[in-house]
């Protein structure tokens, strides 16, 4: 889970989610290297090519470490951990090296059946000792791994990851025998697998030795679709070359190979976009501003891809003093917010208006409209409701956000809606990510602008961290005990269908009655590919191109 | 001569001493969290990642040990880690020193080439239709920014054109050659004007005019008479500017994505990861320091008039 301090732009919808099924679901019967590239897609496929995708420079491309959207893009395509996801309406679990798991009756003990003969591209078993190892090197304290929070509830996880550490070995992991890996946790969670599909929980081999081992950073040996071009390693700021895993264990991609093209993290965007139209790479962001004239000139010919993520924006509403502790200022304020004629202004119409905190690629938890009449624009209603609830003309309010995020329009246009519908006087406060993070933190704002997406395929990465009393991403202190019983009750659920009842009513409260915190824009992500030479591509879970599905046209 | 060198190595070190309290105290006392902010967008850091990340960086101790410790390292050459990508500082400005380096001697090669031969030719025919030409591209090459300079490049060649890459450095020698125009424009301009300067003055010299009564041809005289006494200061001046785009061509190597030094000192600053910051600059002050002695020296030999006590 993490907040987001970037821009407003994310995102591919509904017939992306389609690929992303066909992208990361391993069907089970993938056994023992037998597929085909290209055996899955369906009409004819020619394997080959090498794509080329722009990236920013890594942090990281070792697992113990892949932190970022650039870091992980490279390291889901080296490592393939215990389960992997489809991307569908229902958001399934799939096979990976696990042929099958279970939780047991309260889900703090997992135990997961490997499949035979997986092994790394350097020949050493893919076995529960691979796993054991991976997690263990990445949890321990000296690593200071920025992600390994990933795997905090497995028991024994303290204290291995404390500075320094006070254990050596990952008591809650253990393995009966090769082929089986035994997990407990300190408290039941009957979604931890979902959270595996993090490129922390990768297996790796003997070579990689302790986290600090630099010749495996920059070279990572693992069991995913593609490899490091055999006798090369990251070239720092200049590319990282892949290769088809011809002895991957599930579905071979169709790709001979990836180039990662790496661009300066200053002016990132409009030089991977300039890039694109001088064709030094097939795959491209694009700048905000040049949305339009993208979707002009790509779409038509079938290279321009809007895909709806899991994100959300939203505004961030300190529940825990006056005047926002009542919910109709929440309801006042969010209902004197225009979003469509926001969206129109700032973003040329290029982002979605929310009616709901979990978004549409949620797909069966996803309600549209549960925030109501809450989030359509009526600023009479709102002067009426703010009028009866304190939040009265003249009343100052802090407006945090971050300003190296370009923000700044933004955040202009709602303190200009809310002193004009409402009358109060609102006050900027952009202090740089980290800093606003802190303030955040201090409770030290009215209002905020915030963003969220997940690590895992599950709402629960939305309801819990935001939510839960007392949760330390709650930033806004929203508190309800019926909302928290419900949160509790939705983790020792082990079916879907059942929790989908429960994260209903859970948002049903939390937004359509207490509007705790105040959804604004779904993040739909814009992406243009070279579709004169390509086809399958899309936009996964993560915003990461399909490049498992990609092939030759 | 000796003593003077040795004098002004001595004085460089203590530059380097001042230089590297100012550094420290810009970088490591002004308020901010570099640790969080090498953290990027997400979560932020739990206590135990914290900690261990302030004592693999020396953050934990009071300033003056953290000081003491950076200049300790920095004597032995070792500039640190960095502390968003966890690689050794030594490391990641070798990788680059080699590109700055290639890219700063391709942009010297065009000033020569250019900035002298254009200077001449204006000098030589002066108000010539040439010359006012040389006047006007120079006008044009100073007063638009460098950035600019590189994007209409792009544009023209690499987009448009399709001849040469628009970025980065696989396409071999063909991949510096737009970088180096947009890096050398302002430097060539100024080298030609100033060629321009100097030469028509020494046009008007007496012992040119001696030369010309003793009956040489006007192409002994240019080449071998006055372009020989009018290139001090050029020359003097591309040192300097050499030494300068060692420290890396910030603009440049960002509007191509070369992987050079400046492109390093850009992103270091955006993510607050001071080490690397640290490492550019105090390279930065050394080769400008060492450029300028280099540059003194060789004023010395050039003119005889010149003595280095």
């Amino acid at each position: 889970m993490r907040r987001i301090g970037g821009s407003t732009r994310v995102g591919v919808a509904a017939i992306c989610l389609a690929l992303v099924a066909a992208a990361c679901g391993g069907s089970d019967d993938d056994t023992g290297g037998t597929a085909q590239p290209g055996g899955q897609t369906g009409g004819t496929v020619t394997a080959g090519g090498v794509f080329r995708v722009p990236i920013g420079e890594p942090a990281a491309i070792d697992p113990y470490q892949a932190r970022e959207s650039e870091g992980s893009n490279v390291t889901v395509r080296l490592f393939t951990g215990l389960v992997t996801y489809d991307g569908n309406a229902e958001l399934k679990m799939r096979p990976g090296v696990a042929e099958r798991w279970a939780p047991n009756a309260d889900c703090t003990e997992w135990t997961f059946n490997l499949r035979r003969g997986a092994t790394f591209t350097n020949g050493e078993p893919v076995d529960a000792a691979a796993f054991i190892r991976g997690w263990t090197r990445a949890s321990i304290g000296t690593a200071a791994s920025q992600v390994a929070y990933h795997l905090q509830q497995v028991q024994g996880y303290m204290p291995l990851h404390a500075t320094p550490p006070t254990a050596t070995t990952f008591s809650g992991l253990s393995s009966p025998d090769p082929q089986t890996l035994v997990v407990k946790l300190d408290a039941g969670d009957c979604e931890f697998d979902k959270q595996l599909v993090h490129p922390v929980a990768s297996p790796v081999p003997n070579v990689a030795g302790a986290a600090n081992n630099a010749t495996y950073n920059d070279a990572p040996i693992g069991n995913g679709p593609f490899m490091l071009k055999p006798g090369t390693k990251w070239e720092h700021n200049q590319r990282i070359s892949l290769v088809r895993n011809d002895s991957y264990f599930l579905t071979k991609p169709n790709l001979d190979g990836i180039e990662f093209v790496i661009f300066p993290a200053q002016g990132r965007l409009e030089a991977e976009y300039r890039a694109f139209t001088a064709n030094e790479v097939d795959f491209a962001r694009i700048p905000p501003t040049l949305n339009q004239q993208a979707e002009a000139t790509y779409k038509p010919q079938g290279s321009f891809i809007k895909s709806e993520q899991s994100g959300i924006n939203y505004i961030l509403v300190n529940n825990a003093k006056p005047p926002f502790n009542n919910p109709d200022a929440r309801k006042a304020m969010s209902m004197a917010i225009d979003r469509d004629a926001i969206n129109k202004g700032v973003y040329q119409g290029f982002l979605t208006s929310a009616t709901s905190f979990i978004s549409p690629p949620f797909g069966q938890f996803y309600q549209p409209g549960v925030c109501g009449d809450s989030c359509k624009f009526d600023p009479v209603k709102a002067k009426d409701l703010a009028g009866r609830s304190g939040l009265t003309p003249g009343t100052k309010l802090k407006l945090a956000y971050n300003n190296d995020g370009g923000h700044e329009a933004l955040v202009q246009a709602w303190k200009d809606q809310l002193e004009k519908n409402l009358g109060v006087v609102v006050e900027l406060d952009g202090v740089p990510f980290a800093e606003h993070l802190l303030k955040r933190d201090r409770g030290d704002f009215d209002l905020s602008r915030a963003a969220w997406s997940t690590d895992y395929p599950s709402p629960d990465g939305f309801v819990t961290p935001l939510l839960k009393t007392g949760s330390e991403d709650n930033d806004g202190k929203y508190s309800n005990p019926e909302v928290d019983t419900l949160l509790a009750r939705q983790k020792t659920l082990r079916s879907d269908s059942e929790r989908k009842k429960l994260i209903e009513d859970i948002e049903k409260i939390a937004i359509g009655r207490d509007l705790g915190l105040v959804p604004t824009y779904y993040r739909t992500a814009y992406r243009v590919f070279d579709s004169t030479k390509w086809k399958g591509m899309g936009l996964d879970f993560f915003e990461r191109p399909t490049l498992e599905t990609v092939s030759l046209k | 001569m000796g003593k003077y060198v040795v004098r002004r190595l001595l004085q460089m070190m203590l530059v380097l001493f001042g230089a590297s309290i100012i550094l420290f105290l810009c970088l490591f006392v002004v308020p901010g969290d570099p640790i969080a902010t090498s953290q990027g967008e997400g979560r932020q850091l739990d206590a135990s990642t914290r900690a261990a990340l302030e004592r693999r960086y020396n953050l934990d101790k009071p300033l003056p040990q953290q000081y003491a410790g950076y200049v300790a390292r920095l004597a032995q050459g070792d500039l640190g880690e960095s502390y968003v990508y966890r690689r050794s500082v030594n490391t990641i400005l070798k990788e680059k020193l080699g590109n700055t380096a290639k890219l700063a001697l391709a942009a010297i090669v065009l000033m020569m080439a250019l900035g002298i031969v254009a200077g001449v030719v204006a000098a030589v025919f002066r108000y010539s239709f040439l010359d006012v030409l040389v006047t006007l591209s120079t006008t044009v090459a100073i007063g638009v920014p460098t950035f600019v300079i590189g994007l209409a490049l792009q544009n023209v060649f690499a987009i448009n054109l399709g001849w040469l890459p628009l970025q980065g450095q696989s396409a071999g020698n063909r991949s510096i050659i737009l970088p180096a125009l947009a890096l050398s424009a302002v430097d060539t301009a100024l080298v030609s004007r100033l060629m321009r300067g100097t030469m028509s003055e020494v046009m008007r010299a007496d012992y040119i005019r001696t030369a010309y009564a003793k009956g040489l041809s006007k192409r002994v005289v240019i080449f071998k008479h006055a372009l020989r006494n009018s290139i001090i200061p050029v020359l003097t001046y591309l040192g300097i500017a050499f030494g300068g785009l060692l420290g890396g061509a910030l603009i440049t190597e960002t509007v191509f994505n070369w992987n050079g030094i400046g492109l390093a000192l850009v992103g270091a600053i955006q993510s607050q990861d001071n080490p690397i910051v640290l490492g550019v600059v105090t390279y930065g002050v050394l080769v400008f320091v060492l450029v300028n002695l280099v540059v003194d020296v060789a004023y010395a030999f050039l003119d005889p008039r010149i003595r280095l006590e």
